[in-house]
C-alpha cells in the first residue's frame, strides 16, 4: 500500500520521502491549506464555521476539509459523506504540541475519528509538519491513527487517502 | 523450561546528528514520559547501535515495538536541540536492519 503525506512546509525531497515510507509527500505550494473560499485552484479548506465549510464542499476546487471546531464534527461528517470530499486530519497537533494542548488535541481527535469512522467518511491523516523534528515516518502515522481509535486497517487507508489528489 | 527472550529491532532516522550513547539518557526519559512506566518496562527499548549519526537501532522486546514506535513520534528533543525521530523499518535481527541502513545512509 501506497503512503502520503501533506506538510505545511517546503516537502522533502523524493529520497527523504521513500525512505520515510511515503510515495510522496506533498508540500504546502502543491496542495494549499485555505480559511477562505477567495482561493480558485485546487485546496484544502480548513474552518470553525459552519456555513463556510457547507459552501467550500460544494465547490469543486476544494478536495478536503479540516475542522477547527469540535462543535461542528457531526454536521461536517454528514456532508462530507454526501460530497465524497476528504476530512483531512492533521496529527501535529497531537505530536508537537505541548502537553495541555497536547491532551486536548488528542481527545478532541478521538471524538472526530470515532464520529467520522461511524459515518464512514473518507478520512486522510497528514502530520501537516512545520518544520522537519514535526514530520513522522509512514510506521509512526499507522501507529498514531491506531492510538486515536483507528484499526489497522483503518489506519493504513487513512496514510495512504490524500494520494488520491495526486 | 527456559522461554528464550525474542525482540525486535527498530531503524530509527534522527532528523540531526546526534551521538546516541551520549543521549540514551535523554532519549530513554522523554520515551518514559510518554509511554508511562509500566509501558515503558514491558518494552525495555534500548539503544543497541549506531550505524551513522542520523542512524541508530533499539531493541525492543517482541510484541512492544508499536509502543516503542508511537512513543518516538512524540520525542522532540535529543542533543539540546529539536529533532525528530523517524522509525523506518522493524525486523526480527539486527543484520538485516544493518543491510537496509548501508542502501539508505548516503
Amino acid at each position: 500500500m501506497a503512503y502520503y503525506d501533506l506538510v505545511n512546509m517546503d516537502a522533502p525531497d523524493r529520497k527523504t520521502a521513500s525512505i520515510l515510507g511515503f510515495k510522496k509527500i506533498f508540500s504546502k505550494k502543491e496542495l494549499p491549506v485555505v480559511d477562505n473560499l477567495g482561493y480558485t485552484g485546487r485546496c484544502i479548506l480548513a474552518s470553525g464555521e459552519a456555513g463556510m465549510l457547507g459552501r467550500g464542499l460544494r465547490r469543486n476546487n476544494v478536495t478536503g476539509i479540516m475542522i477547527n471546531d469540535s462543535e461542528l464534527i457531526r454536521m461536517a461528517v454528514e456532508e462530507v459523506v454526501d460530497t465524497e470530499k476528504i476530512l483531512v486530519l492533521p496529527v501535529h497537533g497531537i505530536t508537537c504540541g505541548e502537553t495541555r494542548a497536547r491532551l486536548r488535541n488528542i481527545y478532541r481527535m478521538r471524538g472526530l475519528m470515532a464520529t467520522a469512522t461511524r459515518s464512514k467518511a473518507k478520512i486522510a491523516l497528514v502530520t501537516m509538519a512545520e518544520d522537519e523534528s514535526c514530520m513522522l515516518s509512514a510506521l509512526q502515522m499507522v501507529e498514531v491513527a491506531k492510538f486515536i481509535g483507528a484499526t489497522e486497517a483503518q489506519a493504513k487507508k487513512m496514510v495512504g487517502a490524500i494520494g488520491e489528489l495526486e | 523450561m527456559i522461554l528464550k527472550r525474542k525482540y525486535r529491532y527498530v531503524l530509527v532516522l534522527a532528523s540531526k546528528e546526534l551521538d546516541a550513547a551520549r543521549e540514551t539518557n535523554n532519549i530513554s526519559a522523554e520515551l518514559m514520559r510518554f509511554m508511562g512506566e509500566v509501558s515503558y518496562s514491558e518494552a525495555n527499548p534500548r539503544i543497541v547501535a549506531q550505524y551513522t549519526p542520523k542512524l541508530f537501532v533499539f531493541k525492543v522486546n517482541r510484541g512492544h515495538e508499536g509502543k516503542l514506535i508511537l512513543g518516538l513520534s512524540f520525542v522532540k528533543q535529543a542533543g539540546g536541540s529539536k529533532t525528530g525521530l523517524y522509525t523506518v523499518k522493524t525486523s526480527g535481527t539486527i543484520k538485516s536492519l544493518l543491510i537496509y541502513a548501508n542502501q539508505i545512509k548516503d
